[in-house]
């Protein structure tokens, strides 16, 4: 099993978000151990009110994945740290560099 | 042993420069000593069909440079491999038929395999 | 040695968020002692100008020259500057003219190797 880092800069109503995280649940089925990173037009997915109603994206949210969003990205846009869906870790660019560099054994992206 | 790249290509070629770029990059791959594959996957497939045309449009027919890699064959170079995503083609009424031949169509379990297996990964 | 982090730029500076994604992330990355190689790609080369005069959008120059004296290590693909009729007297100190088969080498000596395409 490998630990790997996706990261997903595409807004998940767009299909190079929805990739990333199709590719992510393949992963997840042939049991590797998978992290999202949430950056850019990514964060969209993190806010609250998208995930609780996700529509045609609710096949997409996987179990067992561990969640991260980038701060800077989330504050540019507008939206608090209360309005991000709680699963998501909210970070900043040092934290995503270990990450990156540290504790994933594969990163792969951006989608 | 030598160190792996797969090329993922998910745009379709001529609408913008990612499907040739990505294209440079597995010839590039294969003749730079790393062993490397191509996996099209969503609108990328389309680089994959057979019959790409673009005479007098001034584009590198992409299919063509395709069926070129495919058969690029030298001492020390390892054959590539381009794997084209089923659920993708499916999507665009497309199947294997329609396809350049020496592509292999696959799944979604071999795609995330191809994905885990490769050192390094360029998304196009 | 340290580890490297590689960032294959794909897009112009002014048109997507990439590029300060990028300058964010390598600073990030040099701030803690990583080794951060740039190669742009197609219309990446365009970060890498001179005479940028951006204004209300980060400065792609600007930015990229102060992290060039940090260290950050910066080729440009020398067909796709060809292809744009980008001369080498148009490319900021430190961004030099480079080659696929370099490319090639960046993917084979990192630990971590990403793009950033659109």
């Amino acid at each position: 099993m490998k630990s790997i880092l996706l990261l997903v800069s595409s807004s998940p109503f767009n299909p190079n978000g929805q990739m990333g995280l199709e590719l992510a649940r393949g992963l997840i089925k042939e049991g590797q151990q998978v992290s999202i990173c949430l950056l850019q037009d990514g964060i969209y997915f993190a806010v609250s009110r998208v995930w609780a109603d996700r529509g045609h994206l609710r096949e997409i949210v996987l179990n067992g994945v561990t969640y991260y969003v980038l701060q800077d990205d989330l504050i540019m846009r507008g939206f608090r740290q209360e309005e991000v869906e709680p699963r998501f870790k909210v970070i900043n660019y040092p934290e995503l560099v270990d990450l990156m560099m540290e504790d994933h054994q594969q990163v792969m992206g951006a989608f | 042993m030598a160190k792996s790249l797969c090329v993922l290509i998910r745009r379709a070629p001529y609408g913008t420069i990612h499907a040739a770029e990505a294209l440079r990059l597995v010839n590039g791959g294969l003749v730079n000593g790393l062993k490397t594959v191509a996996v099209l996957i969503h609108d990328g497939v389309y680089l994959a069909k057979q019959g790409q045309n673009p005479r007098g449009t001034g584009w590198t027919p992409l299919g063509q440079a395709l069926e070129e890699c495919l058969q690029i064959k030298a001492r020390d170079i390892e054959p590539v491999q381009v794997y084209v995503h089923r659920p993708s083609l499916a999507a665009r009424q497309m199947d294997a038929q329609d396809l350049i031949l020496g592509t292999e169509v696959v799944e979604d379990d071999v795609v995330a395999q191809i994905l885990v297996g490769s050192d390094s990964l360029a998304v196009f | 040695m340290s580890k490297t982090l590689s960032i294959s730029l794909f897009t112009t500076p002014y048109t997507f968020e990439n590029t300060y994604s990028a300058l964010r992330l390598a600073e990030a990355a040099l701030n803690k002692g990583y080794q951060v190689k740039f190669f742009a790609y197609a219309d990446g080369v365009h970060n890498f100008t001179t005479n940028q005069k951006a204004r209300g959008i980060p400065n792609a120059e600007t930015l990229f020259s102060q992290l060039i004296e940090r260290g950050l290590e910066v080729e440009l693909c020398g067909t796709c500057l060809h292809f744009r009729g980008i001369g080498k007297d148009q490319l900021m100190e430190g961004a030099a003219p480079s080659s696929m088969r370099n490319l090639c080498e960046i993917i084979k000596t990192s630990d971590v190797f990403i793009t950033l395409a659109f």
